[in-house]
């Protein structure tokens, strides 16, 4: 409840202005709230992406669904049901201003809503799209980011003598530039272009690829007639829940509790930077009254490393296999990295069905894959139940459905390939105004196929795990709110760093305090504990592993143009090892002047950090679609300044400078000290960044 | 080459005692946590609160641990104008190496509720003896310090953050540290202050402190999680004020301290 009320606290950014710049702030905020604490493989453009557009439409309340609103991200369970209950008792909504009958909306959280939802929106056809295409903008964007000093592999690259294949190729400077067209959400086409560091911009049309690294293109048409979705070029497949198929992006545990709940609407455009993480080809659903029907195909090159078995005494010739094939990397840096390129043809094809109506949405999916080399896995225990081949046929099953004040969801798919199945079901129910809760039970397969999900659990794949997560949120006094949720999990199989089945919890509670529109602070507590394999026994012997993250952080409005925030953080890890211990403290101040065009942030942070295992991870602010997490695993220092300039003529600058610098320590009689590790090592004990954004928008 | 390597060694055991152990006898008896707390002495601490101090000249007077080689002077003065302060200190601390340290403050209202202030601080090691060089190195910190109510205000202080080098080499520097605190007035005469103290050689220190004010005395006790329980009390008459302080730490024993100031 209090999530949900926060999150629309601070759309109050977003909207009290239409201009970029508040949806950027808006964007920042709940990027902070919903990732700060997953890992590091989140895909920000995805979420950006994903944000924008949720500003840009907002939902018709009267034609939405009672599903839809009970997914609708800024109403609270308890909000929605009301908004439900009284469309049913006295028929659509007259007025906005109707929602002031609502317990749970009075004129300020009306207000920081209102810009967000619509009692009436005229129905688009093709012709009237044809008609209003000049009223879309178009957007283009270019960021450009670089360290210093050099790294290990451009040191090899400027002194290359040796025929060595491990240095890098281009030069040291991170690249995209992205265009596109928008009409509402109707009708939308771009292009996206990205180099990463080390990678290199060639014109020599021999070499592949050409220009950029990455490039990907896309048209998209939506809700025009009777066409719900139409994909043309690089698309994203998202359904159910996403255990058969899901491309796209979906948090894990986080300190939204609804987030356990995919709300996925079949075919969308591919605008990330990611770079196998999508499908290519074509993709289109039409809708007639309460049914969906869609279907895609889908074909596109992978990157892989080639193995060989043997001939033996069939074969003549040896066979080639790959071990794995990922959605994420697409790093081509090095002779090594390049020559795996393109190595694979990957072929997709299936389709789904919806059936819809106020209450109930229920699909089936069927996801049809084949590869031009097989997969074999590695010998390692946890891959023993992996799958091998070069095709595989999956189904499944979902459902979403509301009834009084409980939203059920859930699916079961299941692979006919090798005959696993994985299912999660799960509950959103508000019990009271003041208390939602949560539920979510999962049970994956040791050798459910993974490609290309998105299922919720502790693991990052969903197999090998069965559980079951409790989530809450109350609302306690005035100025009081607590938040969290337990899990209980189980690894029904080795997997890596654990030879055996295990098990373990993961506890999460924050107390949150906001006695005022300017002030706010919480406090984290987070206990993990798995069973790990341990490095001083044998191999079969397990160890608990249990971490302990505390949190105190607090922000302040000084004035309205001045922003201060700290926080306090450590973490604890105890195992059969030596007990290892993190910290972090930071000060941030965030100066937004009044009537000026430019604004801008600053933030001093020292970490000290024993093992790795101890990183912390904080939010820093970040150019629109930047990467905003950093991740304190040494101890030392942490500055940087975010300046952004926003011209009267729809155009912004961000420039973001960073210094890292690792503690040499004192007793030290060497000065070995380096940063990252690998081809990225930098030599000596500090790191400079320098990120340029520019964003245009034009009619 | 050894002698070297020692007084490296020194250096670093100093400079970890120094950044641990509270400077006066008002931040000792509070256990350390006073990075929220306004007085002549917070050009040691947090030189933003330099703004809300009167004008003041003061002196304080130190034993660590009952050894006789750890004792130390401070002299502090600050003045006072309508929306800033201008602070200085000197501070000289017998031992195997002797460290003198002046340091230079301002201190500056950018807004009714925010202050911020910056010290320069010139730091020379010597020793007695004269088989070892000297050194001298120049450091500076900044602090913030803001009210979020009447009831509760946070300070904030980096210190030496380009971590200055005391010997190229074998190389050894001075740590940077990191402090944050909070003031909360739990009753009109009773303030409970919380600080958290990270600095980069060692483990984050949390400190807690409450001071009781009764008419012309202050009673304060406090703790940090350095092993270090604190207690004190301080006496206004006039313009003078007078704490004594003294700590008691798990191993290494007991610490007295005495301030003497007159504020303007």
């Amino acid at each position: 409840m209090h999530g949900k009320l926060f999150r629309i606290c601070i759309i109050i950014f977003a909207w009290s202005s239409t201009n970029a710049q508040k949806d950027a702030n808006y964007i920042n905020q709940y990027l902070e709230y919903v990732i700060e604490i997953a890992d590091e493989d989140v895909d920000i453009v995805e979420i950006t992406e994903q944000l924008l557009r949720y500003i840009n439409h907002p939902l018709n309340i009267n034609k939405a669904s009672n599903t839809e609103i009970f997914n609708f991200p800024l109403f609270s369970q308890s909000q929605a049901l009301e908004i439900c209950n009284h469309r049913k008792k006295f028929g659509p909504f007259l007025s906005i201003y109707e929602f002031q009958l609502l317990p749970s909306f009075n004129h300020q959280v009306l207000n920081q809503v209102r810009p967000l939802i619509a009692v009436y929106t005229h129905p688009i056809t093709l012709k009237t799209v044809r008609k209003n295409i000049r009223k879309g903008k178009h957007q283009f964007m270019s960021l450009c980011e670089t360290t210093s000093p050099k790294n290990i592999g451009q040191l090899r690259k400027t002194n290359h003598t040796s025929d060595s294949l491990t240095y890098y190729i281009g030069s040291n400077i991170y690249s995209n530039i992205r265009y596109r067209f928008d009409y509402k959400k109707h009708l939308s086409w771009g292009i996206n272009l990205e180099k990463d560091a080390g990678e290199q911009f060639s014109f020599n049309k021999q070499k592949t690829p050409l220009g950029y690294d990455h490039q990907s293109l896309y048209l998209s048409l939506n809700d025009v007639g009777k066409i719900k979705s139409l994909q043309i070029g690089d698309f994203h497949v998202n359904l159910g829940q996403g255990l058969t198929l899901s491309t796209g992006l979906a948090f894990g545990k986080s300190s939204l509790i609804t987030n356990t709940k995919r709300n996925f609407s079949g075919f969308s455009s591919y605008r990330s930077l990611r770079e196998n993480a999508y499908m290519r080809g074509l993709a289109l659903s039409v809708n007639n009254k309460n049914i969906t029907l869609g279907s895609f195909i889908s074909y596109k090159k992978l990157d892989g490393v080639i193995h060989y078995l043997a001939p033996d005494s069939n074969n003549e010739r040896s066979t080639p296999f790959v071990e794995t094939i990922t959605e994420d990397g697409g790093y081509h840096r090095t002779i090594n990295e390049q020559q795996q390129i393109n190595k694979l043809a990957d072929l997709q094809t299936g389709g789904y069905i919806e059936y819809e109506n106020n209450t109930v949405k229920v699909g089936g999916v069927l996801q049809y894959r084949k590869l031009s080399i097989p997969i074999r896995q590695s010998t390692e225990p946890y891959s023993f139940f992996s799958f091998q081949g070069d095709n595989y046929l999956k189904n499944g099953i979902y459902y979403d459905a509301v009834f009084r004040n409980i939203n059920l969801f859930g699916e079961w798919s299941y692979c006919f390939s090798n005959l696993t199945l994985a299912q999660n079901h799960g509950a959103l129910i508000s019990i009271h105004r003041k208390l939602d809760l949560s539920i979510l039970y999962r049970n994956y397969n040791p050798g459910f196929i993974t490609y290309q999900t998105n299922g919720f659990g502790e693991n990052s794949n969903a197999k090998n795990e069965k559980g079951l997560y409790l989530g809450y949120q109350i609302k306690l006094k005035k100025y009081f709110s607590i938040v969290g949720y337990y899990d209980l999990f189980q690894n029904l199989n080795s997997q890596f760093k654990s030879i055996a089945p295990s098990r373990g919890f993961d506890l999460w509670t924050e107390l949150r305090y906001k006695p005022s529109k300017i002030f706010n602070a919480y406090y984290r507590f987070r206990k993990e504990k798995k069973q790990i394999n341990s490095p001083n026994q044998p191999i079969y012997n397990h160890e608990n592993n249990q971490i302990t993250r505390h949190r105190v952080h607090s922000s302040y409005k000084l004035s309205k143009s001045i922003e201060l925030r700290n926080r306090i953080e450590t973490t604890l890890i105890k195992s059969n090892q030596p007990t290892t211990r993190g910290s972090l403290i930071y000060q941030d101040l965030i100066l937004k002047p009044k009537n000026k065009a430019y604004q801008w942030s600053t933030r001093i942070a020292l970490s000290r950090v024993e093992d790795y295992k101890n990183r912390i991870y904080s939010f820093e602010k970040s150019p629109l679609y930047d990467y905003p997490m950093f991740n304190h695993s040494y101890s030392g220092i942490r500055y940087y300044i975010l300046f952004r300039y926003t011209t009267l003529s729809n155009t912004q600058l961000w420039f973001k400078y960073g210094y890292t610098q690792h503690d040499t320590p004192i007793e030290s009689f060497n000065e070995q000290y380096a940063i990252g590790s690998g081809l990225n090592e930098v030599a000596g004990n500090k790191k400079y960044t320098f990120t340029l954004q520019l964003k245009h928008v034009f009619n | 080459m050894n002698k070297l390597y020692f007084i490296v060694l020194l250096f670093s055991i100093c400079e970890k005692l120094l950044a641990t152990n509270p400077p006066d006898a008002i931040s000792l008896s509070l256990g350390g946590s006073t990075t929220a707390y306004s007085s002549p002495f917070c050009i040691q601490y947090n030189a933003a609160n330099l703004v809300y101090s009167p004008s003041n000249i003061a002196f304080n007077a130190q034993n660590r641990y009952g050894i006789r080689d750890y004792t130390k002077i401070l002299f502090v003065g600050n003045y006072s104008l309508k929306e800033s302060s201008l602070g200085f200190s000197y501070q000289a601390e017998n031992g195997i190496i002797f460290n003198q340290k002046i340091s230079a403050a301002i201190a500056k209202k950018i807004q009714p509720n925010l202050a911020c202030g910056i010290t320069l601080n010139l730091n020379r090691f010597s020793s007695r003896d004269s088989y070892y060089q000297n050194t001298q190195i120049i450091t500076f910190s900044a602090g913030l310090s803001y009210q979020i109510n009447p009831k509760n205000q946070l300070g904030f202080q980096i210190e030496n953050p380009n971590q200055s080098e005391i010997i190229a080499f074998p190389k050894g520097k001075l740590p940077t540290s990191v402090r944050l605190g909070l003031k909360h007035q739990l009753t009109s005469n009773i303030n409970l202050y919380i600080d958290a103290f990270q600095s980069s050689n060692q483990h984050i220190n949390t400190c807690v402190g409450i001071e009781i004010i009764k008419d012309h005395y202050k009673i304060r006790t406090g703790y940090n999680t350095n092993q270090i329980i604190g207690c004190g009390i301080g006496i206004q008459k006039g313009s003078i004020m007078i704490d004594v302080g003294l700590s008691f730490h798990n191993h290494l024993g007991i610490s007295p301290s005495l301030n003497t100031s007159y504020a303007w």
